[in-house]
């Protein structure tokens, strides 16, 4: 039973990965996660073989990287990537590529069309619909520290409203450049986490609780400066924990282990 | 899709800062409140929809938020700071949301602490990146203006932003999670959109010109427009919202606009409603040669001669928060209907039609529509990376 008297909606976890320089797949990103230490990223560049050279070359890294484990959970799901609705979430976007305009506009130099293309915050999601051939709802949005929260929130209204799309859900985020990396808020190495989300559950995937937390109840603790880092290592190493709270606060996940079409399951779903 | 009432309108734009003068420019398509601008990078001097009207200083307590995209925010904000808060009192403040389009959010306050930056080598003690740029920031920043602790988020997809706002937005109340929802799109002119623009060989030289032959690119604007999204049966409702991709290329829309056609359609297929049921259509109409081409193609193919327009150059292309504007100018005609006799809003350009393109109904000043109740107006909005989103509003009684 849910401890609160808020909304839970309910969707299954089908499938996740993520990149990140030194943390190519989700093996690697387990490991990471289950050892509790901290992560030394190396240069390195996704691979993103789906992606024709010639677009591949104008992505920004962001876009790379996004696009690398979009593909790659749709594939390791054999979900067709052109049938899923996307949410893309990132706190800080295209900071990387504006860092690059922000020198030429100092210069008074004519700016890059292509990087200008590319600095705005949904650039990922423009390469993911062109190269999976995707026509379909595409949601781009960042909310500060809760981003991760909202774009699930997004990704469950989604899933109530079309349950027979999976959801696509990506949280990406890149270090962020000189001069901005040294007051900010900046995640310790680049990275993208890319979740597969469905109304119904086939065999492996994980039936997750969501909805709002009371004020004032107890927050899990915080491993990482990430929320979505957070919710991994839970998924990943708190097995016995049913409940986890975002370090952001306000929004919570519980394992449902019963099916929600149980009754003892309270679901907001229609 | 369930349908909701948008019951409070703020807006500041080029045109004016309250909802009066701003009614008297776009039903009249005062083209002349566009100011010059002249270039960064290349020198040229071009027309810009700036706020003309000295914004005010943000509250006390508000200094690390202050910015000219949050000032913006702030001043249509006021407009409808009554109603929220009413709502605040009868629902409470966790079950309002904040959904807000925007493409630049303070954009404009890092480029000058770059510039400081870069000549001192320290940024400016001004400069807060995280509640002035941070693209959710203008979110977080209207939530606390209203003193409203439920979701807070920014919708950015540059210039269908604040139309897929208003999607959102429907989600969160259909989903229950709210029970009301702020709702539009703000954005500030920087440097940045307009000399990226102007690499993209997209900025007009004049003043824009939809859908006419002598047609030569875009003035980029800027503002904010504020709505209240509820639960109340009120007589201005949110119909429908139709979301695609072109899955075409990242900066040119499909040739034969079939995202665009996709988001249309699924907009009247969310509203219930057959195209005929459209009795007006905002275009996106930016004024580029190929924006308007590949529109009015999948317009003609898809309405035939609705009474349609484009209002961009009046205040310019407010990028994040253009579609937000627009459905904010169709809340507008609607509202000053009267006895079933609504004015519709003019088409600004220079009357001289593209022979070369589909024939459109172009709304001329003073055009009305006698319609018994209800009435639905359509507003496209499409952006970089073949984002497209259609908003179907309507009055009922």
């Amino acid at each position: 039973m849910s401890p609160s008297s808020h909304l839970m909606t309910t969707a299954y976890l089908q499938h996740w990965t993520g990149w990140a320089p030194g943390l190519p797949d989700r093996v690697s990103w387990e490991q990471w996660l289950g050892q509790g230490a901290p992560h030394v990223a190396q240069p390195d560049s996704p691979a993103c073989a789906q992606i024709p050279p010639l677009l591949r070359r104008r992505c920004s890294f962001l876009a790379r990287m996004v696009l690398e484990v979009a593909f790659r959970v749709c594939e390791e799901t054999q979900t067709p990537p052109h049938q899923v609705h996307t949410i893309y979430c990132s706190r800080h976007g295209e900071m990387q590529t504006l860092r690059t305009l922000f020198d030429d506009l100092a210069a008074a130099s004519p700016l890059s069309p292509t990087f200008f293309g590319n600095a705005v915050h949904h650039t990922p999601t423009g390469y993911w619909s062109i190269t999976a051939q995707n026509p379909l709802i595409s949601r781009t949005i960042s909310g500060g520290e809760a981003s991760f929260a909202y774009g699930y929130l997004e990704a469950s209204c989604l899933l109530r409203q079309y349950p027979e799309q999976p959801v696509l859900l990506v949280v990406a985020d890149e270090i962020l450049p000189e001069p901005f990396a040294s007051a900010q808020h900046s995640p310790p190495f680049s990275y993208a986490v890319a979740l597969l989300l469905c109304a119904d559950g086939n065999e492996g995937s994980i039936p997750l609780q969501f909805g709002q937390s009371d004020p004032g109840t107890t927050r899990a603790p915080v491993y990482y400066s990430e929320p979505v880092w957070d919710f991994l290592h839970w998924l990943v190493c708190d097995q016995d924990q049913a409940q986890f709270m975002t370090s952001a606060g306000g929004w919570q996940w519980q394992r449902c282990t019963i099916p929600p079409s149980s009754s003892s399951c309270p679901t907001g779903r229609p | 899709m369930q349908r909701f009432s948008l019951t409070a309108l703020g807006m500041v734009n080029a045109l004016g800062s309250n909802l009066s003068d701003i009614s008297a420019g776009v039903f009249n398509a005062d083209t002349t409140r566009l100011s010059p601008h002249r270039l960064r990078t290349t020198g040229a001097t071009v027309s810009v929809g700036r706020v003309p009207d000295p914004l005010p200083d943000l509250p006390a307590g508000f200094q690390a938020f202050q910015c000219r995209n949050h000032r913006l925010a702030c001043v249509a904000f006021r407009q409808i700071a009554d109603e929220v808060n009413v709502l605040r009192d009868t629902v409470g403040p966790e079950r309002i949301g904040v959904v807000i389009g925007s493409s630049t959010s303070g954009l404009d306050v890092s480029e000058t602490a770059f510039f400081h930056w870069q000549a001192t080598g320290t940024l400016p003690g001004y400069y807060h990146y995280e509640t002035q740029h941070e693209m959710g920031s203008i979110a977080q920043f209207i939530a606390r203006l209203g003193g409203l602790h439920g979701p807070a988020y920014t919708v950015s997809t540059a210039c269908s932003a604040s139309a897929k706002a208003f999607a959102s937005a429907h989600s969160l109340l259909a989903s229950g999670f709210c029970d009301a929802v702020i709702t539009g799109g703000v954005d500030a002119l920087c440097d940045l959109t307009l000399n990226g623009f102007e690499a993209l060989s997209s900025l007009s030289r004049t003043i824009s010109k939809p859908m006419s032959k002598n047609r030569d690119g875009l003035n980029i604007g800027e503002g904010a427009a504020l709505f209240i999204l509820t639960r109340d049966q009120g007589p201005m409702q949110l119909c429908g919202v139709g979301e695609s991709c072109d899955a075409y290329h990242m900066s040119a829309p499909h040739p034969e606009g079939i995202g665009a056609e996709a988001a249309i359609r699924q907009a009247l297929h969310e509203a219930h409603l057959q195209p005929a049921d459209i009795h007006y259509l905002n275009l996106h109409g930016t004024g580029t040669p190929l924006n308007d081409a590949v529109e009015a193609k999948a317009v003609r193919r898809l309405f035939g001669h609705v009474p349609c327009s484009s209002t961009k150059p009046t205040i310019g292309h407010c990028l994040g928060a253009a579609g937000a504007m627009e459905i904010g100018f169709c809340w507008l005609a609607l509202q000053h209907g009267q006895n079933g006799i609504y004015p519709l809003l003019p088409h600004a350009w220079d009357e001289e039609p593209d022979e070369t393109l589909p024939e459109l109904h172009l709304v001329c000043r003073g055009d009305t529509l006698e319609q018994g109740s209800p009435v639905y107006f359509m507003s496209n909005s499409f952006a970089f990376g073949g984002n497209n989103c259609a908003v179907i509003i309507g009055r009922f009684g």
